[in-house]
């Protein structure tokens, strides 16, 4: 004989039902994921040419050189400010809304008395379509108040095709004693557009000095779905003391033109023009100043190769 | 000389054993040694299948060869003369009545008593032997056995509405022979008798708990020595047929196919009773002394029972069984007495002094098959009915797995099963304004199951039942390492049936289709329901 327990059997399955739902798998934490920027889609993308610039024979393209150290510079800023939001994506939401992610609060893994929290909202259109993205990490020491570390914005569904600025606020890592050396400490911007071609990166540093090495500046950056691109920035040369601004512009083979002023004092020096090829080489300088280091020897103005060797389409 | 029913819940049987009682008494006092100058023959029959519209019996085979092994062993039949047909024909049947029947000739011409014994253990439906696929008519064995040239001519028939083989002769169910005008005779006795297991709308029931029909089972402990109610150490077929009687009523009153009254046909001529087993020439036997009371059950040392003794307080029984290591258990209220013996020349003594108590929990008794094992293995698919869902969540998936399916286990046509399947697939995750995410996902099912078999003719079963199952679903996105993996596991239960075709004796080809509720709950609660088919191949174990 056996007794028939159906109706406990069948109330402890639905008890079962509901506690053992458990995991993770969410198109909506996808997407909300998909709405935050990754580290390579801000970066600064400058062709590495030839390293061969031994054997130039007007000179090597110093000024390129350096665009490609100030573009690893910013890449290595950015890194390490979005490597926190990249942390987000491995680490399943604390809470869910229906329009809305919550991570955290949880233990800084490298700083233990700081406790970092994610708050992401999105806001739909009236097809119930999200629009807009807004999130912040923000960070709380011990038992004080949480601190922004990041804003962000972001318009469309996938960042990798979007509209947004990010807000880096230093000045809170500083204070959280959460910064990293080299860090400024005040407040960086991040525009992009990356919804079309060229995608365009902003990095505005304006609210400070001395940041990644550069001076207060808005970089910028526009990069062709080809390979060519522009960018602007600034730098301040130790060897004169002035600061020097520059806009290049590039092939995807690394050949490129470049036009820079030099800012000493209250003097504007330029504008210089210089071209170079593939392998890091000037092929055409024009430099009424003598500024270029292949002109030290050379009566002002310094004409050296041919125009006709820049690349074309730049 | 009484002789105490195994339950009291026969009062029918109770009165007609005191009838039979009687006449067994009465028939006994004339008794001739109907062995020792007899040549016996014997063919004893066993078949699971038969054919179209029936369902494979599950001990037949055994039972028949069980008492063949009797019926060599102590029932004077030498082995050439004994035939043990498995799985046979219906023409195979016929042409072993007429060697034997021709044996029998001859030894009657050299001057030998003859007695030819025909036992039948397999199906019988509407007037027919089923003989796997072939038939034989019940009155085609009547009347083969009535004109065959032994002098006795037995018939035992342990199936379904065997009992209509009696028919013709107005037969009627009764515990014991009316010996009455044989007591009167001066010749030994001559002529047929026909013994069925049932009367002719009757079914004849086989027990997973003794791994044997009712029938065949007591008839066999009645021959072994528990129908010796003379105590003369013969078992004469009047106290064989008494015995298989009164407990066979007794032990199926309460079965749900209701109580099974063997019946007779008595055509016997001549003087005295005939003696179908000797206890004496047996080499060793299990002894249950005067101070026993119960029914003892002994079991072989596969734990399957061979025999039973039903013995009241003040009668000692023998048990003439083969040499072997035997479990004699005894259940006593709520525990069991239990020991084990090893049988050889000597007799063995059963008494409860030599067993040990028990907790029923330990009962060491197995039915010869018992539970059905049986393995499925299959191959299908899933499919979730809200669009919604199939987006990535729980995209159409293939899935291959194993159920391992124990039927008559729980109840007759009963069945419960645990399968665990593994599946997964690719698919593409379309969210709003987002390029299409590939994705490759995992899972694993598994539940157990309950469900009913309903046979539908002798090869065709259609299932339905319910099942809880568990299901644990992963994806990873290809060439996405920047999205985290995501799982999800729950519980689901749900409907299921199941079609059968059974093309071989173990194997069959299984079709099935499950409905399961799915509660999802991580972006939103929802209530999900998803189908799964598969096809499969099944093989039985065990029989």
């Amino acid at each position: 004989m056996r007794s028939d327990s159906s109706s406990g059997l069948a109330s402890g399955i639905a008890t079962l039902i509901l506690a053992c739902a458990c995991g993770n798998l969410s198109n909506e934490d996808i997407a909300f994921v998909e709405a935050i920027p990754q580290k390579q889609q801000l970066h600064v993308q400058v062709p590495q040419g030839s390293a061969s610039q031994n054997l130039c024979a007007i000179g090597p393209a110093d000024v390129f050189t350096s665009a490609k150290t100030t573009g690893t510079s910013i890449n290595a800023g950015v890194d390490a400010i979005l490597a926190m939001v990249d942390a987000i994506r491995t680490v399943t939401p604390t809470s869910r809304g229906d329009d809305s992610r919550t991570w955290g609060p949880f233990a800084d893994k490298d700083h233990p008395d700081v406790r970092m929290k994610v708050v992401m909202v999105r806001e739909l259109d009236a097809t119930l379509r999200p629009w807009r993205w807004i999130y912040t990490i923000s960070g709380a020491k011990g038992a004080g108040p949480f601190l922004p570390i990041l804003e962000g914005e972001f318009f469309g569904a996938q960042a990798r095709k979007g509209i947004g600025r990010l807000a880096l606020h230093f000045e809170n890592t500083t204070s959280l004693g959460i910064n990293k050396p080299g860090d400024p400490a005040f407040p960086a911007r991040i525009y992009y557009d990356l919804s079309g071609d060229p995608r365009t990166i902003s990095l505005d540093l304006t609210a400070g000095v001395n940041a990644f090495g550069l001076i207060s500046f808005d970089y910028w950056f526009a990069g062709y779905a080809d390979g060519h691109g522009q960018f602007d920035y600034a730098f301040p040369d130790p060897k004169n003391g002035c600061t020097i601004f520059v806009t290049t512009f590039f092939n995807a083979q690394g050949a490129g033109r470049d036009v820079f002023r030099a800012r000493c004092g209250l003097i504007d020096y330029g504008d210089v023009k210089q071209c170079w090829d593939p392998g890091g080489c000037l092929t055409f300088v024009d430099d009424p100043f003598a500024l270029t280091a292949a002109c030290l020897l050379i009566t002002p103005p310094c004409l050296l190769g041919s125009a006709a060797q820049c690349p074309a389409g730049l | 000389m009484s002789r105490a029913a195994p339950k009291s819940s026969s009062s029918r049987s109770g009165d007609e054993m005191t009838f039979a009682r009687a006449l067994c008494a009465a028939a006994l006092l004339v008794a001739l040694p109907a062995v020792a100058e007899a040549r016996r023959f014997a063919l004893v029959v066993g078949d699971a299948k038969g054919g179209a519209g029936t369902r494979p019996l599950r001990y037949a085979e055994r039972d028949a060869k069980r008492m063949h092994a009797i019926l060599t062993r102590l029932g004077g039949v030498r082995p050439e003369d004994a035939r043990l047909l498995t799985a046979a024909t219906a023409d195979e049947v016929r042409a072993a009545i007429a060697d034997l029947s021709e044996r029998a000739e001859q030894a009657k011409a050299r001057g030998h008593e003859t007695v030819l014994l025909v036992y039948y253990s397999g199906h019988a439906k509407d007037g027919d032997l089923r003989l796997g696929d072939t038939r034989m008519s019940l009155f085609e064995l009547r009347d083969a056995l009535r004109n065959a040239p032994a002098d006795v001519r037995i018939g035992l028939l342990d199936s379904c509405q065997s009992g209509a083989i009696t028919r013709a002769k107005g037969v009627r169910a009764a515990p014991a022979f009316d010996v009455q005008q044989a007591q009167a005779a001066s010749t030994r006795p001559r002529g047929l008798v026909l013994i069925a297991s049932s009367s002719a709308d009757e079914e004849s029931q086989e027990s997973d708990e003794i791994g044997a029909s009712f029938f065949t089972h007591y008839l066999a402990s009645g021959l072994l020595g528990d129908a010796d109610s003379s105590g003369d150490g013969k078992v004469t077929l009047a106290e064989a047929y008494t015995y298989a009687y009164a407990r066979t009523v007794g032990e199926t009153a309460e079965t749900r196919a209701g109580a099974q009254h063997p019946v007779y046909l008595y055509d016997l001529g001549g003087a005295g009773d005939v003696v179908l087993t000797e206890l004496a020439p047996a080499r060793g036997s299990l002894v249950f002394p005067v101070g026993g009371e119960g029914v003892y059950v002994v079991l072989d040392g596969s734990r399957r029972a061979v025999a039973e003794v039903a013995k009241p307080r003040g009668d000692q029984r023998r048990l003439a069984l083969a040499p072997g290591d035997y479990v004699v258990k005894k259940r006593d209220g709520d525990t069991l007495l239990i020991g084990s013996f090893s049988l050889a020349d000597a007799p063995v003594e059963i008494a409860d002094a030599r067993l040990s108590r028990r907790p029923l929990s330990e009962d060491p008794q197995k039915g010869p098959s018992g539970p059905r094992w049986s393995l499925l293995a299959t191959g299908g698919g899933q499919f979730f009915f809200d669009s919604a869902a199939r987006n990535g969540l729980f995209p159409p998936a293939v899935l291959a797995g194993a159920e391992m399916a124990v039927r008559d286990d729980l109840g007759h046509d009963l069945a419960w099963g645990l399968d665990l399947s593994v599946g997964g697939g690719a698919a593409t995750l379309t969210l709003p304004g987002v390029t299409p995410i590939p994705e490759r996902f995992l899972e694993l099912t598994g539940g157990a199951s309950l469900w009913r078999d309903f046979p539908v003719g002798d090869s065709f079963t259609v299932s339905f039942g319910a099942r809880v199952a568990f299901i644990y679903l992963a994806r990873t996105f290809e060439n996405r390492p920047d999205l985290p993996s995501q799982s999800f596991f729950t519980l689901t239960p749900g409907l299921q049936t199941a079609f059968g075709w059974r093309f071989s004796e173990r194997w069959s080809a299984v079709a099935r289709a499950r409905v399961n509720y799915l509660f999802y709950n991580v972006d939103k609660a929802q209530n999900l329901g998803y189908a799964e088919f598969a096809l499969g191949v099944d093989y039985a174990f065990g029989f």
